[in-house]
């Protein structure tokens, strides 16, 4: 399992940090860790099986709908 | 005008404080008012830039009435206040937030429609066969308070208790400076009857769990370990009756007179309702019901479009005046529900990013798509440049919106 963010519908809410804050983490300047200029989306690791139900709840709770978990 | 020459608590500039705020924009982007003592956030970018950042500009702030002994004394006899989610900055924000997201997300919400268009349904009955409306009090000012009461599990014969909390809670919000002190006890008198209100459902939900949200709040376990306290329990209800009744009720009015005077994008609305989340999206970025927020500024003095806000300082991030930036929105006082507005602060920005969000926006299509079905032939009932907002300070409330229209088929 892994997570894909589309950076370009990415606002930086944070809100998935919330829910999982091991895979998901704002930086310093408050914008997404993942955020990288030129880069359109994110593909994380593969992730434990562990983080799935945190995962699925950052996925469902980001108000941009910019978060996929992918098997 | 320069708005140094400005009274900011003028009636007419607290109502309708647009070009204020474009004048702000124009040439003093970061305004400290003496008057209000806050530092005023008029570009987007410098809005923008302070919700990012949520530790410098933090949101824990004193309660109403903190400091002051007569209204110390009135809240003594309620419980005592706890911050949870609008007072508070991560992490103790974060924790709160994440227990109450799941009950309003797009699921849950989902869940919620079926109701929501009932309701709607119901209060267009009431004066569906007269042929008027004033849409204001008797459509836009019901319809949130009806579902968050029914989301509360709570009877509608209460409802005009929740209003009156609600609306003094939002006064209360603006500060203590800005009330007659009339209205400051007022405020807190309502508070506390607020208070005793909800400790009593509280109690008999612990007893009794339902599958209402204040079950849910009951139920829930901070961090997975405790139960939330009353007093925690008190703050988010308060939270959900400031946040969600007056905001969403000024969307809906103002949509509605956006849509009145711009009868061709409300013929091509009716013509395809797929539109309807558009054009509100549109409408959210005009109106701006909150048409501000509130921070305080810690550490270190912070440099903003060229001005050094010192720390301690109020500083009031303005989205009414972000969402019209013409930077980010080209001609932006136009209604186009073409445009690209999907950059708008209307529900906030970053951590505390709007609770209620998927809730608000299924209201307010559910509303349009029920009113359109409904009442064919919209008119207002008066001349457009005399519906006027109510000179209340924060938030953009329509005084009335008399209409006429004849029922559909």
């Amino acid at each position: 399992m892994h997570v894909v963010v589309d950076l370009r519908r990415c606002d930086n809410h944070g809100q998935c940090t919330f829910s999982a804050p091991a895979v998901f983490t704002l930086n310093q300047d408050g914008l997404l860790s993942f955020r990288r200029s030129g880069l359109d989306s994110y593909a994380s690791e593969s992730l434990d099986e562990d983080l799935r139900a945190d995962v699925e709840e950052a996925a469902l709770m980001c108000p941009m709908q910019a978060i996929m978990v992918e098997s | 005008m320069h708005p140094a020459d400005c009274d900011l608590t003028a009636p007419e500039v607290v109502a309708h404080p647009e070009e204020l705020f474009a004048a702000m924009r124009r040439s003093c982007p970061v305004f400290y008012s003496e008057q209000m003592d806050t530092y005023m956030l008029a570009r987007y970018d410098d809005v923008r830039e302070a919700m990012r950042l949520p530790i410098e500009f933090s949101s824990d702030r004193p309660f109403f009435g903190t400091g002051d002994a007569e209204l110390e004394a009135i809240q003594a006899e309620g419980y005592p206040q706890v911050p949870t989610l609008t007072m508070t900055d991560p992490p103790i924000h974060t924790r709160y937030r994440k227990l109450v997201n799941q009950a309003f997300s797009p699921k849950a919400v989902r869940e919620l429609e079926p109701s929501i268009r009932r309701i709607v349904n119901e209060i267009i009955d009431v004066f569906a066969a007269g042929g008027e409306v004033e849409f204001v009090r008797e459509f836009a000012g019901l319809v949130p308070g009806y579902v968050i009461a029914d989301a509360l599990g709570l009877p509608r014969a209460d409802q005009d208790r929740f209003m009156e909390w609600a609306d003094n809670f939002v006064d209360s919000i603006q500060g203590r400076e800005i009330l007659s002190r009339e209205r400051q006890l007022e405020c807190q008198r309502s508070f506390i009857e607020f208070q005793r209100y909800f400790a009593g459902v509280i109690e008999q939900r612990r007893r009794q769990p339902g599958s209402d949200l204040i079950s849910s709040l009951v139920t829930a376990r901070v961090a997975g370990e405790r139960p939330l306290e009353m007093e925690e329990i008190l703050d988010l209800i308060r939270i959900f009756l400031t946040a969600g009744n007056e905001t969403t009720a000024s969307w809906l009015s103002g949509t509605m007179l956006l849509l009145l005077t711009h009868p061709d994008q409300f013929a091509e609305v009716r013509a395809d309702r797929s539109l309807i989340p558009v054009m509100l999206e549109e409408s959210v970025r005009l109106v701006s019901p909150a048409r501000w927020t509130r921070r305080t500024l810690t550490g270190e003095p912070f440099e903003m479009s060229g001005v050094t806000i010192p720390p301690g300082a109020t500083v009031r991030p303005l989205w009414t005046s972000a969402n019209r930036d013409e930077a980010y929105f080209p001609h932006p006082d136009e209604f186009d529900i073409r445009r690209d507005n999907s950059a708008h602060m209307a529900f906030g920005h970053g951590v505390h990013f709007c609770l209620g969000v998927n809730l608000a926006r299924a209201e307010a299509r559910v509303a349009f798509e029920v009113l359109l079905d409904r009442l064919a032939d919209i008119t207002l009932a008066i001349p457009a440049d005399e519906v006027r907002n109510l000179p209340v300070v924060g938030v953009n409330r329509l005084a009335a919106l008399p209409l006429r229209f004849t029922a559909a088929a």
